[in-house]
């Protein structure tokens, strides 16, 4: 890849020791293990210290897990020699507020912690974001719709019903966002729910039967009307809002005319790398509130994408 | 890379994604006379016999007949002769012996058909059986066990449980497939599943949830070989519709040379120079000129992996 920095939402510290998930025993004994923690999520919130420094607030495992609402139990991997699990919990009250986790911290938004967080911990809550967000909406076969119950460590629901065993795993979407490039002009867009004069790289959903360039070129050719030749990887980034994989993108534009879908994008044109670079600044120093032109924030990769460009496309 | 070289990449069709959401436009193609659909039977796709195989496109007035009056049907895209779409049948009987589809042509698995089809034939049948695969195996709501019906044109599925009405969409799994070298070195592997004990091929693995494409390459590698794995380089990307893979082809720099094989993962890793991995490229079958190593055809992205590799260019 082009950036050699992790974005925000990756960089995940742990060890996944994926070849535990099959083994029970000794993930038993990780739960056993009184230096092992667990990570609470509530509503697809995060608990986190509350204090100035905010980190995950990882709870000692003895009675969370009998507290928590479901027997969803996830192992998102091994630091050192304990283990670290994430466990989501159902109650509807905050169970911050009163009960088992009373003053341990609050819970928060995921994507509001992205730039609080230590970089590194921004993956571990995405990584469990994303598996707890996928339990929670996928609790039946989809083949059959029959209830089904978990397995590896979290990673795979099984279908309990003999005629049909179907075995379901996480799903991971991917996207691709790009900045379609000429010469010195950069290509954006905007959505209409978004605050006044911040306009961001195109993006959509990679399509059954799709590379990742044909994406590219479709999205940018279906959204803008614009064509575009050569694609260059550039970085990707997990995404955890659901469960979006972000592969981060230049395109080659081959056309200028725009031809907008205002049903995809609010409005798209062209800008100088003079007005991005402008652009960026302005998100680094806040979001400006008189309307004028910027980037997204920093943890975003479309900010990381128009970042590269300015100073190197 | 601009141009991708790979088997199911590079279809013709133009996909019009937003005809999917407009139902009024879709009714106005499917009544069309010059619409036509691919037939599934099995996720094998019809193919005309005699000569080499070309995709055998029915008339839409067909489809009822092939597959019932309420038929998942899925629009594919525009043809530069009318649009396309697909629709898909299990069972034991092979329609192909009946009418409508009785002399139209046979039945055939799509991966051995890949190779022999036109390139951009290949890529439109990737696209048809990995979402009819996809409505196959998703007839029922995920979040509360209701049926859930085909929308958006066969890019959705609706739950039809009015306390739930949760929206699907077809899934895409992104694969990472890398090969690792080191100075003028590439580790290839070995797993049960290869068709012959002498089938070497890059590494590769699901991407996994809160995880970039680098990091999953990364764990991968240590995971199955235990070499660590510093840079690493895009090189091209690949549909694979079994059942619903995106190849994500890497080059990634070994920073270790010890190999640690996860007997679970792999039968074996080796380290093989340019010249043990050259002649695969130079015979018809891919095997060594010693015979003792294969590497995979064509028409997987890892063939052009190792490829570029040995040719000196080993990324886009």
């Amino acid at each position: 890849m082009i950036r050699s920095e992790p974005h925000i939402f990756a960089g995940n510290p742990l060890d996944r020791a994926a070849h535990l998930r099959k083994d029970p025993d000794t993930l038993n004994a990780l739960m056993a293990n009184p230096e092992s923690r667990m990570l609470p999520v509530w509503q697809l919130k995060t608990l986190v210290t509350s204090g100035p420094a905010t980190t995950l607030a990882w709870q000692a495992i003895d009675g969370l897990a009998d507290g928590a609402a479901s027997d969803e139990v996830i192992f998102l991997g091994l630091d050192g020699d304990a283990g670290r699990f994430a466990v989501g919990i159902g109650d509807e009250a905050d169970p911050a507020e009163a009960g088992l986790l009373k003053g341990a911290g609050t819970f928060e938004e995921v994507r509001g912690l992205a730039s609080r967080l230590p970089a590194n911990e921004t993956s571990i809550a995405a990584q469990a974001r994303t598996l707890i967000g996928w339990h929670d909406r996928h609790r039946f076969c989809a083949q059959c719709g029959t209830p089904t119950v978990v397995s590896d460590g979290g990673y795979r629901r099984d279908c309990p019903n003999a005629a049909c065993g179907g075995r379901h795993f996480p799903r991971t979407d991917p996207v691709v966002i790009m900045m379609a490039v000429k010469g010195d002009m950069a290509l954006l867009g905007r959505q209409a729910f978004w605050v006044p004069g911040m306009f961001s790289t195109l993006a959509g959903f990679i399509d059954p039967g799709e590379t990742i360039e044909e994406a590219v070129r479709r999205e940018i050719f279906e959204e803008a009307g614009v064509h575009v030749g050569d694609v260059l990887y550039h970085s990707s980034q997990p995404w955890p809002f659901p469960s979006s994989l972000m592969i981060g993108c230049i395109g080659q534009a081959e056309s200028e005319e725009l031809n907008v879908d205002t049903r995809e994008v609010e409005d798209a044109g062209w800008f100088t790398r003079d007005q991005v670079r402008t652009g960026i600044e302005l998100a680094l120093s806040g979001p400006p509130d008189d309307g004028s032109f910027h980037l997204p924030f920093p943890a975003s990769i479309a900010h990381q994408l128009a970042a590269w460009w300015v100073n190197n496309g | 890379m601009s141009h991708s070289p790979h088997t199911f990449a590079g279809s013709s069709l133009d996909r019009t994604a937003n005809t999917r959401r407009e139902p009024d436009e879709l009714e106005r193609l499917i009544g069309l006379p010059e619409s036509h659909f691919l037939p599934l039977w099995n996720l094998r796709a019809l193919v005309t016999s005699g000569g080499e195989p070309r995709l055998a496109w029915q008339p839409l007035g067909d489809l009822a007949a092939f597959a019932g009056a309420d038929a998942d049907l899925v629009f594919l895209g525009l043809a530069e002769d009318g649009p396309r779409f697909t629709a898909g049948v299990k069972g034991e009987a092979d329609p192909a012996a009946s009418d409508p589809l009785a002399a139209q042509g046979t039945f055939e698995e799509v991966r051995p058909l890949a190779s022999q089809l036109p390139a951009d034939e290949a890529a439109i049948l990737a696209q048809a059986r990995a979402l009819v695969d996809w409505h196959d195996r998703h007839g029922f709501c995920a979040v509360c066990g209701a049926p859930t019906k085909l929308g958006e044109a066969g890019y959705q599925r609706a739950c039809q449980n009015d306390d739930c009405k949760a929206l699907h969409f077809p899934r895409t799994d992104p694969v990472v497939i890398m090969l690792i070298t080191r100075d003028e070195r590439c580790l290839l592997g070995r797993n049960s599943r290869f068709p012959t004990r002498k089938r070497y091929s890059a590494l590769a693995g699901f991407v996994e949830p809160g995880e970039s494409i680098e990091e999953a390459v990364r764990r991968e590698v240590f995971e199955e070989a235990g070499i660590v794995v510093g840079r690493v380089s895009y090189h091209s990307s690949q549909p694979w519709p079994f059942p619903s893979s995106l190849m994500i082809g890497c080059v990634g720099e070994a920073e270790s040379e010890e190999i640690t094989v996860d007997p679970v993962e792999l039968q074996d890793a080796i380290w093989l120079t340019r010249e043990d991995v050259r002649s695969c490229f130079e015979g018809a079958d891919h095997v060594s000129a010693d015979g003792r190593l294969e590497i995979p055809p064509p028409d997987a992205i890892a063939h052009h992996l190792i490829k570029s590799w040995v040719d000196g260019s080993p990324t886009s």
